[in-house]
This record gives C-alpha cells, structure tokens and sequence, in this order.
C-alpha cells in the first residue's frame, strides 16, 4: 500500500522525494539485476542510473494505471540492457572482484576469502547458464521473490516459472559436475 | 541443491558501491524535481485518482461496474435507445456509433456471473474485432486513418483475449466443482479452443495481407500470440476438468486437440527462428540476437518433450511443455519487436521532448528521449 501511495504522489504532484523512496527501495535489486546481465561494474551503474529516470519518464507520461510498479522497474532495466547491447559491443572488466561488493566484516578474513571464492564459483557458473533461467533464479534465490512476483516480473505464467526455475537449478547443477 | 542455493545466496552481497548509490540518487532527484509540478488540484479528482491508483482493481471494478451500468441504462433512455444499440452492432471503428457498441457489450459481459460463459462472450466480441478488421481491410484505399482503425480492432481483439485468458484462470483455479459442473466447463472451453484455433488463422491471413507493413505485421503477431495462447489455456481448462472430476471425455478427442496444439506450436517455433534469422542481419544487431540464439533449439527440445508425454497419455506434462514452448515464443517476439521497432521507427524527437506515439503503452526505451510503445 505503501508502494502505491508513492506512486500515487509521483503520478499526482511529480513528487520528486517520493521517488527518491522508491529508488531508495529498489536500487540495490535493479543494480544487481543489470549487473549480472552486463558483468561490467561501470556499465551496470550507468543503465541502473537510466532506469530510474526512464521508469520516472513512464510514470508521468503514461495514462494507463501503474498496476505494479515491480514489474514495470524490472522491465525497463531489461529493455534498457537491450539497448545497450544493440549500442555497444562488450568489453569484459578487469576490475578486481573484490571491488564489485561490500563485505562490512572486515575482521573475520578468513570467512571473508570463503564468502569470496564461493560467489566468485557461482558468479562464474551463473554467467554459463541461459538468460532466462538466470533471470528467474536471481529473483527466486537471491531476490527472494515469490513465484507469482516473478511471474508478474518476467510475464511468464507461475507453471511456466516453476518449470524454468527447476530446469535452471538442474542446468547449473550439470554445469557445476562437469 | 542446497549447497548450490547456498551459494547463490551469498550474490546478495553484491551491491552498488554507496558514494554511487547516493551520487546517483542527487542527480535522479535534481534531474526530476525540474519537472516537478506545484499544480493544484480538485480535491475531488485527487481522491478518485488515488483510490483508482491504491484500490485493487477488482474493488474498483466492483465500484465502477454499477456505475457504468447506470449510465449506460440512463444513456439508453436519455439518448439513442434501445434502438441505437441496435444500429451500432454493425458499427466500424471510427464510426459515431462504435463506442456504443463496445458500451453495450461491456454492460453484457458485466451481465454474466459464470466465469468459463464469460470467457466465452470473450471469444464472441473477440470474433467481432476480427470481422471488424476484415472489413476495414476491404476499403479501397490505404490510408493512415484505415490503419488506426485496423490498429483500433486489433487493440480491442486484445484486450478480449485479455479478458477470456482472466477468465479461464478463474476457472482454473475453481476448487470444488461438481462434476456436472465440470463438464459444462470442460465443454466450454474446448468451444472457447476451437473458436480461438479460426481467429487465428483469420489473424494468419490478415499479417500475410500487411506483411510490407512492419507495425501492423507486428500488431497482427502480437494478437494472434494473445490468441493462441487463449486456446493453450482453454486446453489446460480441459484437462484440468477431466483429471479432477475423474470425467468420462473421449480421450481421443482431447488427445486430438493436444496433437493440434503441438503442430501449431512448431509452425510457431520455425517463424520465431526465421524471425531471430532476419532480426540478426540487421547491422549491430548481432549482440541481442546471439542471446536468443538457443531459444528455438530449447523451444523445439521442449516441443518434442510434450509430443512425447502425449504419445505416453500424460495430457498435464504435454500442456504443461506447450505453455513453455509458447512462452519462449512470445518472449523472442517480444525481443524480436522491440529491437525492430527501435530500427524502423527511430525516435523523432530533440532533447527533453517526451513523445508517445501509442497511448496504451506497456514499454519504455528511452535514451536522451523516451519512446513508448506496444507490446505483447
């Protein structure tokens, strides 16, 4: 409810702090949506960046109703990852790994370095592993949405997603095997 | 398997570096607050806009039906009559009386409390579109006006598919349904599959007319999708009748109906492999068309898994493996659609300017500009 109110005052009075709520609640989600997508730190800031202001552009200049807000985020940043592969051909970063997170326990090293090689493996599997099964599989395990959120994000019916997901799960454990 | 989730549970840690998250945010909300827009407004249109925005839409609805049904009925007495409604049934878009006859039949289906019947007026008005498309198309001349009235039908014939595919997921999800109860649903939706199997192939003919017409040949795709779709899921409603209410169907008849669905699930598939083929000669392309390019082969695998669960009489994993065919379809339309859309209409605009070409958008690409368009 709280979500539509936002929404409602940005529609209403273009009420820029109310965005500002909004993009405070989903920028880590659209961020890590894009990066995994793109693997260029740089680049997954700048399109994060657009899609806000794209999504700010819709709102205020569609006259249909802003049924979910969620939904409509996610699919901007996936059409603006479009673009950016139609623009630009991919140049794969060589920034150190461990700039693309922020790890706050700075005294435990050791679990640190295990966190680390951990992510790094699965980051890596991640990136084997078709697009939409590695949409799906974000949202479910590192997102935590339900399947009838992901459904509404990705436009699939929930059986389709169930299958998807479980498919996804099955490929990434071949590729881990092999 | 928990190992693996495990694992992906520690990408959470990724996040966007903070100085960025708070660089970014200052510049958003400068870059916003120049729009922003200290208008006042009716205290009466601010609260039937924030009801509309915060209310489900079924409360809405079921505010707004018995309102529109008044008006209507007023509208009746008042104005045209009945005898109005009567002559705007053959009503074109564009024509005075059209609105009345989209009026009538949302009062009709408003009428219905059943919800597979409801499906199936759907399917009904659905026809109308088409035959509405089908005489627009007849008219000598190709003018911008005949488009936007062909556009006008293929909106509608959407938004009725729209409708029949709610409907049939309200059927779906019924529990506890008697068995006679099941039947008369069962039998309806294999009506609903049939009549959605010949709009599409009318749709067929008509995106064959207009192919020189890349956005109309797009808009006849993406309601022939809407269309077969309906029938995939007028098919689940089939089965799903049959297999909870332990129902006496002939088999062979549902059987029939899957083998129908699959062989048109691949005439699907091959067009989405042409459609990837030729989206991929356009220069700079290459990029978003190497994504989808294992698409058909994962499609036309899954096709060949639902042939083979219904060759072994598993009718739920055979449905199940078309609605997954179909999905991938439509998404690789959809991909296909908007790569092109971005080719063929560039933005025709300056700087800030916001231009929106189709009201009823669902789509957002902006780059300096914004442009919003249909899609699927």
């Amino acid at each position: 409810m709280q979500e539509k109110f936002l929404i409602y005052k940005v529609r209403q009075n273009k009420d820029a702090e109310a965005y500002g709520k909004l993009y405070d609640c989903y920028i880590d989600r659209i961020y890590r949506f894009v990066y995994f997508k793109v693997s260029v730190r740089e680049d997954a800031e700048d399109i994060t960046s657009e899609v806000f202001l794209k999504a700010w552009e819709y709102i205020n200049t569609t006259t249909r109703k802003i049924e979910n807000f969620n939904a409509l985020i996610y699919r901007v940043a996936r059409n603006s990852v479009i673009d950016y592969y139609r623009n630009k051909r991919i140049n794969v970063s060589t920034d150190d790994e461990d700039n693309m997170i922020q790890i706050q326990d700075k005294e435990n090293i050791v679990a640190k370095m295990d966190v680390v090689i951990d992510r790094g493996n699965i980051e890596k599997l991640l990136s084997h592993l078709k697009e939409v099964y590695r949409d799906v599989i974000l949202l479910k395990y590192i997102e935590e949405y339900s399947i009838s959120e992901i459904a509404d994000i990705t436009g699939k019916s929930k059986a389709n997603v169930r299958v998807l997901l479980h498919r996804g799960i099955q490929a990434l454990k071949e590729i881990s095997e092999g | 398997m928990d190992n693996i989730v495990e694992q992906l549970k520690t990408l959470k840690e990724i996040k966007p570096r903070a100085e960025w998250v708070n660089s970014s945010r200052e510049l958003l909300l400068s870059q916003i607050s120049a729009q922003a827009e200290n208008s006042k407004t009716l205290v009466g249109a601010n609260v039937w806009f924030f009801f509309k925005s915060a209310m489900p839409s079924g409360v809405l609805r079921f505010v707004a039906q018995p309102i529109g049904v008044l008006s209507v009925i007023l509208l009746f007495i008042a104005g045209t009559g009945i005898l109005g409604v009567n002559a705007s049934k053959t009503s074109l878009p564009g024509d005075l009386l059209y609105p009345v006859k989209l009026t009538s039949e949302k009062v009709s289906l408003s009428l219905i409390i059943n919800d597979s019947k409801k499906a199936e007026k759907h399917l009904e008005y659905a026809e109308e579109r088409v035959k509405e498309m089908e005489a627009v198309s007849a008219q000598p001349l190709e003018t911008q006006d005949k488009k936007d009235k062909i556009k006008q039908a293929v909106s509608g014939l959407m938004d009725q598919m729209e409708g029949a595919q709610n409907q049939l997921d309200k059927v779906k999800d019924a529990n506890e349904l008697g068995q006679t109860e099941n039947k008369v649903i069962v039998e309806v939706a294999l009506g609903v599959d049939k009549k959605a199997e010949e709009l599409s192939q009318k749709i067929a003919i008509q995106k064959e007319e207009y192919k020189e017409d890349k956005e109309l040949e797009t808009a006849f795709g993406a309601a022939q999708a809407s269309t077969n779709q309906t029938g995939v899921k007028a098919v689940e409603v089939v089965i799903n009748g049959v297999e909870n209410s332990k129902l006496e169907m002939p088999t062979k008849e549902i059987m029939n109906v899957i083998q129908k669905k699959i062989e048109n699930t691949a005439v699907t598939v091959e067009e989405m492999k042409k459609s990837i083929e030729q989206a991929g000669a356009v220069e700079n392309q290459v990029d978003v068309i190497l994504e989808m390019k294992d698409r058909p082969t994962t499609a036309t695998s899954t096709l060949s898994e639902a042939q083979e669960f219904l060759n072994q009489g598993d009718l739920t994993g055979a449905i199940e493996r078309i609605k997954t065919t179909v999905g991938i379809t439509n998404e690789v339309k959809d991909t296909v659609s908007h790569v092109e859309a971005t080719i063929v209409s560039p933005a025709p605009v300056v700087n800030s300017t916001v231009v929106v070409p189709e009201p009823a958008a669902v789509d957002v690409k902006v780059n300096t500009d914004v442009i919003i368009k249909p899609t699927n």
